[in-house]
């Protein structure tokens, strides 16, 4: 569209423009939303497996059978000690 | 509304400020007439006659007849306006429109029972006075905007009741005004002192709401040299004690750290005056001593009773040596049980505390906004737990990945009131939703305590409605209304609670027109509709040729009751009857049934298991009483002649003439002659079955996509609190 001051202004197109943008703004935004909802979920699963673990190395079956682990993780270190002076 | 306003001040030689306080009444300007009503009780300065002199009406009592309550009664029986401004001799109103202030502040709200407004320390006040009063009138409004105090008695308001009560029940009648409506309901305790306290408390607790007015301000302040203000504090927490059993907290410890927080105060208070650095010594030095001696004062004031007379009448700026508790009516959410009583607490976790808390009934918490037409949507959807082959939660999650394919970004929240759930972990529900419903994006969490903001908010059941409806920042509130839920229960507090959130104001999205009619003819809901698709490359198309003859599979969710098992299986039994070689298969459900006749109960199986069992069997059978089944559209895509049973619910999706299933009465004898006739005439049972997979074509999840889009679009556009409302005043 012409003015009398010889100023085009295509206001249809600078509509289309402006959705254009502001879809795009909403795009990002939701994008970010998403990003925001996976990382609360994470967080979720990281303090869900926290207390798994805790479960875990406070149970009594966990306790019982520390001397196996500890006896365990000796056998090991003496075996690899044996296989190098091998 | 009578014309009148009257200004009532108790006078007793009052004459240093009464002529000034006069003189700025007389210059109040207000569009109605202005009573000043002064009582006197003895002054001996001539402060009748500067009363006299400013035209207001004056009475005389003896001055052991005063009672701050029992006189400020007495004045509002004389008063003639409806309206009755109290001020004291020394409050000087700070500019003309200050009556004005006071009597909009009863314009603010229908149940306005009281206005208060601030109090300016006279220019000679100290520092300490000065800030305190600043801080004091900043708990409302900041000091700056109108605040409307009104008790909702929701637990947590509760709370914070018990926790800040001056919060609410602070108002003063040394720049305060009430109305008479609400006097004549709640007039003021015939006590001594603290009335005004005593009559904010009570007007707060009856349910009235009271108002602050920044602009309703007076001037006035007192200020005594340091042994004045411990015996004035003596006084004033004696009297607190007396009247409203307030006890000052003593202890070392607190009282230094009160002293160092009132400092501090005045220090900050000062410094935005521009003094700092030397120039603070001394003034902080001045307001260490004030602050000590007022501790002291309110300490000792509050425990009177246990300080001899003698003492009691030299610390009392009055010189009075009594201690007299008044018979003042407990505050029932106040107090302390009496002595013998127990004190009892709500379990926080009963199951039923989600939907207790959330009495009374409040609107819909939605965030302004101008009306979104276009762009992509975050959309929350709140639902229920479920069992794997639930088919209100096979519609939720198809609807979900619709809005998905869309581009519309989704989150779920798992709310499960009742425990029932026991894998409370968002991701593992996630994996279940994904491998054994529809593999959606979005994330899952159980639990309501991860929710953030939404676009739209979806509500899908009636236990969900409860929470959802306060959830903050969100634009819209949506209910998903697959079922009309108060069928589900006979007349019970289930009954009631779900009606209640058809009584909320949801925009309803159902699932039928049926169910839309309902919503909007019965309950008056603003509602819009979708149908439910078919997954047509599961559910493929089978002719009647390689079916089994007598096999008839039936929808058997008997925990369910509105599916009617027991119906149909009365029906099948009359069937069995007529023609024994039938072989009903059961499906739907893991707990086992007594049947009258032998079956095959087949437990919850996966789609394309049913889908082969509905291309073999001869019949289906499958009854809901209160929606239209997704499984009969499921078994309608597999070219399996469907019984129905009529009802409003059922044509409304299909349509009432028979032509796409066989509808029967809800008899068992109607039953039976509807299978008959589908086993009987086969031709008669492929042709509808035809029709059927045509009619089922046309109802694509596609298109409930869309209809659910289009819905959610259309209530985002026209938003129900316009971003215009954002910037009115509260």
């Amino acid at each position: 569209m012409s003015t009398e001051t010889g100023i085009t202004t295509d206001w249809e197109r600078r509509a289309r423009d402006a959705e254009a943008a502001l879809e795009e703004s909403l795009r990002e935004r939701n994008r970010l939303w998403e990003e925001l909802q996976a990382l609360k979920a994470d967080a979720r699963e990281v303090e869900a497996a926290k207390r798994e673990v805790y479960r875990v190395e406070t149970s009594a079956s966990w306790k019982v059978t520390r001397p196996l682990r500890f006896a365990k993780t000796i056998w090991h270190k003496v075996k690899r000690r044996l296989d190098l002076d091998s | 509304m009578n014309g009148w306003v009257t200004v009532a001040i108790p006078v007793l030689n009052g004459a240093r400020y009464l002529e000034e306080v006069l003189t700025a009444l007389r210059a109040q300007r207000v569009d109605r007439e202005v009573e000043i009503l002064i009582v006197d009780s003895g002054s001996t300065d001539g402060s009748v006659e500067i009363a006299e002199r400013h035209g207001a009406t004056v009475h005389r009592i003896d001055k052991k007849d005063f009672s701050h309550g029992g006189t400020r009664n007495w004045m509002m029986s004389l008063a003639k306006g409806d309206h009755v401004a109290f001020i004291t001799q020394d409050a000087t109103p700070a500019s003309d429109r200050w009556l004005h202030a006071l009597l909009e502040g009863f314009e603010v709200a229908d149940d306005v029972a009281a206005v208060f407004g601030p109090h300016d320390a006279r220019p000679d006040a100290s520092h300490m006075i000065k800030s305190e009063m600043e801080r004091h009138f900043a708990t409302w409004g900041g000091g700056t905007e109108i605040d409307v105090q009104r008790l909702t008695r929701t637990p947590a308001e509760l709370a914070e009741y018990r926790k800040f009560p001056g919060r609410w029940t602070f108002f003063s009648d040394v720049n305060g005004a009430v109305a008479r409506w609400a006097w004549e309901k709640v007039p003021y305790r015939e006590v001594p002192y603290a009335e005004d306290q005593l009559l904010g408390r009570e007007l707060i607790e009856a349910g009235f709401a009271k108002v602050f007015h920044p602009e309703a301000r007076v001037l006035h302040s007192h200020d005594y040299p340091p042994g004045q203000f411990l015996r004035r504090y003596f006084d004033e927490f004696r009297s607190l004690r007396e009247v409203l059993q307030h006890k000052e907290p003593a202890g070392l410890k607190h009282s230094l750290w009160a002293v160092r927080g009132l400092a501090g105060a005045d220090k900050r208070w000062l410094r935005e005056q521009g003094l700092s650095g030397r120039g603070l010594v001394k003034p902080l030095a001045v307001s260490l001593r004030h602050h000590t001696i007022r501790t002291a004062g309110a300490i000792a004031g509050s425990r009177a009773d246990r300080v001899p007379r003698g003492l009691r009448r030299r610390l009392s700026l009055e010189g009075r040596d009594t201690f007299v508790p008044y018979d003042v009516p407990a505050s029932p959410l106040l107090d302390e049980p009496k002595p013998g009583m127990r004190k009892v607490k709500v379990t926080p976790d009963w199951t039923w505390e989600f939907v207790r808390k959330r009495f009374p009934p409040r609107p819909i918490t939605l965030e302004p906004h101008a009306g979104r037409h276009t762009g992509p949507m975050t959309v929350a959807w709140v639902v229920p737990n479920w069992l794997v082959g639930s088919g209100g939660h096979t519609t939720i999650f198809r609807l979900i990945r619709q809005l998905e394919l869309r581009g519309h970004k989704c989150v779920i929240y798992v709310f499960d009131p009742f425990g029932r759930e026991k894998r409370k972990n968002g991701r593992v529900l996630r994996e279940e939703i994904r491998e054994k419903f529809i593999p959606v994006e979005a994330e899952v969490f159980y639990g309501l305590d991860d929710f953030d903001s939404a676009d739209v908010c979806v509500a899908t059941n009636w236990w969900t409605a409860y929470p959802v409806r306060d959830l903050p920042r969100c634009l819209e509130k949506v209910y998903l209304v697959q079922d009309d839920e108060p069928q589900f229960y006979p007349t019970s507090t289930e009954s009631i609670l779900v009606e209640e959130t058809y009584r909320m104001g949801y925009r309803c999205v159902a699932y039928t027109p049926w169910m839309a009619d309902i919503l909007t003819n019965k309950w008056g809901l603003e509602a819009r509709w979708f149908e439910c698709g078919t997954d047509l490359d599961t559910y493929e198309f089978a002719g009647p040729e390689g079916r089994e003859p007598g096999v008839i599979a039936v929808y058997a969710r008997r925990e369910t009751e509105r599916r009617a098992v027991d119906l149909a299986l009365m029906g099948l039994a009359t069937l069995v009857e007529r023609r024994p070689g039938i072989r009903p298969v059961l499906f739907g459900s893991n707990t086992k049934l007594s049947s009258p006749i032998p079956v095959l109960d087949l437990g919850v199986r996966p789609p394309a298991e049913l889908a082969a069992l509905y291309r073999r069997a001869s019949a289906g059978v499958v009854f809901s009483l209160t929606t239209h089944s997704l499984v009969a559209q499921e078994m309608m895509a597999s070219g399996l002649p469907v019984v129905e049973l009529e009802g409003e619910n059922v044509s409304s999706a299909l349509g009432g003439s028979g032509d796409l299933v066989m509808l029967a009465e809800k008899q068992p004898d109607s039953i039976a002659d509807a299978l008959e006739q589908v086993l009987d005439d086969p031709e008669h049972a492929a042709a509808m079955a035809r029709r059927a997979r045509e009619f089922v074509e046309t109802r694509t999840w596609e298109r409930a996509g869309d209809q659910v889009e289009s819905a959610l679009r259309e209530f985002l556009a026209n938003p129900r609190v316009p971003a215009e409302a954002a910037a009115q005043p509260a």
